[in-house]
């Protein structure tokens, strides 16, 4: 990896970081213009902040622009042409990198009114996620109702602008939804899913001219998006007891597989049914070999879960609130689950 | 924080009007019994006043603290945490909703103190629902004690009492939460059972519906199964590998008499024999995952384990 500008950040040490924003770049050679018209907003925040902007080996024009943009944005740290495996590997990178407490997305193109990013930051006190909603989505109509539908179905949850890649959360947030693989438009779902406060907050779209890409369909994208969308379900919904997900599938196979070995030897014993030249037997077995090959590999995996159950914590304390008979204090939790 | 004498725990989860009444009838039922204790409200993720109400009621009392859950993590979760980070020699769940009724803390500890490592509450008098609530519990309660053959009346109270020592090698997961009492099977846990009251719900609503009586069956499957293969995790897995390898055996037997070569029959032994080597290897791989976590495995259950009422 090779950072083109590395800067010490804005009157504070690391430590102190308050924000850091990041931007995956790859297919807007002007995303340095789009970056640009946050940067009044950003330096308004009264916050200690580093923008993070992930190129991959195709943004060539806009690295250029980037790397001017850096002459004078001390903030502004450019990451060059790593291959990142697309826009989400470009952000899981940054997201590892970033120090702030908390982490801004920001599009490589402008999606809402500059000034509009104020309104995150009200939103974001006691959430742990703010999310936009745009008042004027370009994309709409079947698209995001599909989106929409499959997050619920997926998730339980969904959001109201499924396309919007601008939000605020919190950075210890991101560093347990980044254990499931970061999918650019899930990371809202899967943070309400797993239990975390995430908030809409109702948005101005950016009024300009934007070279937004256009919708391209690729069957094998799509394809790869919905066998995540299936994995991160079972993953959510099953990490902690894996003998029901195997169970509810092996065990169906188990019964059906018995039941019909049990109907053809009752039919070879006592009806006089010619089994030698059928390959039923053969069928029904195997689903019962099936079935209990699924659930053993359940059980083994309930079994590392049951013994592993006090190092595997459920639960992340934040805080905790004690008091001296006049007045509580809160102590702040820092290990990790 | 120093060792206390009783812990109470009690997870909380946007109970914003019963937060305050709770601490006092808990703090007014120990009180009286000058034994050390302390309080410790789980918030699992709270969106209401909560929080700020149970920091005021921390503020004046030092023995109440709140633990702060980051996000949601369920019932179970808060119990988990709770346990973990409490002090005391015995420690003490309840809800918080206000249902269980604190006065029954003092009784129960005396219980304990007659020489049991869990004491369990049935709710004598219950304030719910009969068809969504007490008949589901009905049916779940007799489901479990048949199938863990430990025949707990309420397994739904989560007024309980526990010597520390063994709670805190009980695993806890998921949402075994209501399974706490089959949980201390392995551990040869001495359990006994009292009568205790129960109020109806005060305020707010109940976070529990008729679904869960699928979830807790489900659970129980699990349970029963995970306690099953802990207690000698090779030998029931070679147990099932022996099944298979003796139907293996008998179709062999049939292609050896039938005298004609049989491809079916044939297929089918290999079948069987594949599974039989299969399950074998897997029993070996759950015996060494057991046998690296060895304080989880007293497989001993003792024939006395039984349930005083």
């Amino acid at each position: 990896m090779q950072a083109t500008n590395v800067h010490p950040i804005k009157g504070d040490t690391e430590a102190a970081m308050k924000l850091s924003v990041v931007v995956a770049v790859s297919r807007n050679p002007k995303a340095a213009e789009a970056i640009k018209t946050y940067r009044a907003v950003l330096d308004g925040l009264d916050l200690s902040y580093e923008i993070l902007c992930m190129t991959n080996p195709d943004a060539t024009e806009a690295l250029a622009g980037l790397s001017k943009l850096t002459a004078d944005w001390p903030e502004l740290t450019v990451f060059e042409r790593r291959p990142w495996s697309g826009e989400d590997g470009e952000l899981a990178t940054a997201y590892k990198r970033a120090k702030g407490d908390l982490v801004l997305t920001l599009p490589e193109w402008p999606e809402l009114a500059p000034e509009e990013l104020n309104k995150l930051f009200d939103a974001i006190d006691g959430q742990d996620m703010v999310v936009c909603a745009r008042d004027n989505q370009p994309i709409g109509g079947t698209r995001q109702a599909l989106m929409q539908r499959s997050f619920r179905l997926f998730f339980g949850h969904t959001v109201s602008d499924v396309f919007c890649r601008v939000r605020l959360c919190r950075r210890d947030v991101l560093e347990e939804i980044g254990g499931f693989g970061v999918r650019q438009h899930f990371i809202p779902v899967i943070a309400a899913s797993r239990g975390y406060r995430v908030t809409e907050s109702q948005v101005k779209a950016y009024s300009g001219e934007v070279e937004a890409p256009k919708f391209v369909f690729k069957p094998m994208g799509h394809l790869r998006a919905l066998f995540d969308a299936v994995t991160l379900f079972v993953v959510l919904k099953f990490l902690y007891r894996p003998l029901r997900f195997f169970g509810s599938i092996g065990l169906p196979i188990f019964l059906i597989g018995a039941i019909y070995t049990a109907a053809l030897l009752f039919g070879r014993l006592f009806l006089d049914v010619p089994l030698a030249d059928r390959p039923a037997l053969i069928f029904s077995v195997l689903m019962i070999v099936l079935g209990v090959q699924i659930i053993a590999l359940g059980l083994v995996g309930e079994i590392i879960i049951f013994s592993n159950s006090r190092q595997i914590k459920q639960y992340k304390v934040s805080k905790i609130i004690k008091g001296d008979g006049k007045t509580a204090r809160e102590i702040p939790q820092t290990d990790d689950d | 924080m120093a060792q206390v004498d009783i812990s109470v725990i009690v997870p909380v989860f946007n109970e914003e009007d019963s937060v305050g009444p709770l601490c006092s009838a808990i703090v007014e039922a120990l009180e009286p019994m000058n034994r050390s204790f302390e309080v410790l409200l789980v918030d699992d993720g709270s969106s209401d006043e909560t929080i700020p109400r149970a920091t005021a009621i921390v503020a004046k009392d030092p023995r109440i603290q709140v633990l702060r859950f980051q996000r949601n993590s369920g019932q179970t979760a808060a119990m988990s945490a709770g346990i973990e980070f409490a002090n005391g020699e015995f420690l003490v769940t309840m809800d918080g909703d206000l249902q269980n009724d604190p006065k029954d803390i003092p009784m129960m500890i005396a219980k304990l103190e007659e020489g049991f490592d869990l004491v369990v509450g049935w709710r004598m008098n219950r304030q719910d629902k009969w068809l969504s609530r007490k008949l589901p519990s009905m049916f779940a309660n007799k489901l479990i004690g048949k199938v863990t053959r430990l025949p707990i009346r309420d397994n739904g109270c989560s007024l309980k009492v526990y010597r520390a020592d063994v709670i805190k090698r009980v695993p806890l997961y998921s949402d075994m939460h209501r399974f706490i009492p089959a949980m201390t099977i392995p551990l040869g846990a001495r359990i006994a059972e009292v009568g205790v009251r129960h109020h109806a719900r005060q305020f707010g609503e109940s976070k529990y519906g008729l679904s869960r009586v699928l979830k807790v069956i489900v659970d129980l499957l699990t349970i029963k199964t995970l306690l099953i293969f802990a207690r000698a995790p090779l030998k029931t897995f070679a147990g099932i590998s022996l099944v298979s390898l003796i139907a293996g055996l008998l179709t062999f037997l049939m292609v050896q008499t039938d005298g004609d070569y049989r491809v079916v029959e044939t297929a089918v032994f290999l079948l069987f024999v594949s599974l039989a080597v299969f399950v074998f290897l897997v029993g070996l791989v759950a015996a060494v995952i057991f046998q690296s976590k060895g304080k989880l495995e007293p497989p001993q259950f003792p024939s006395s384990q039984k349930v005083l009422q």
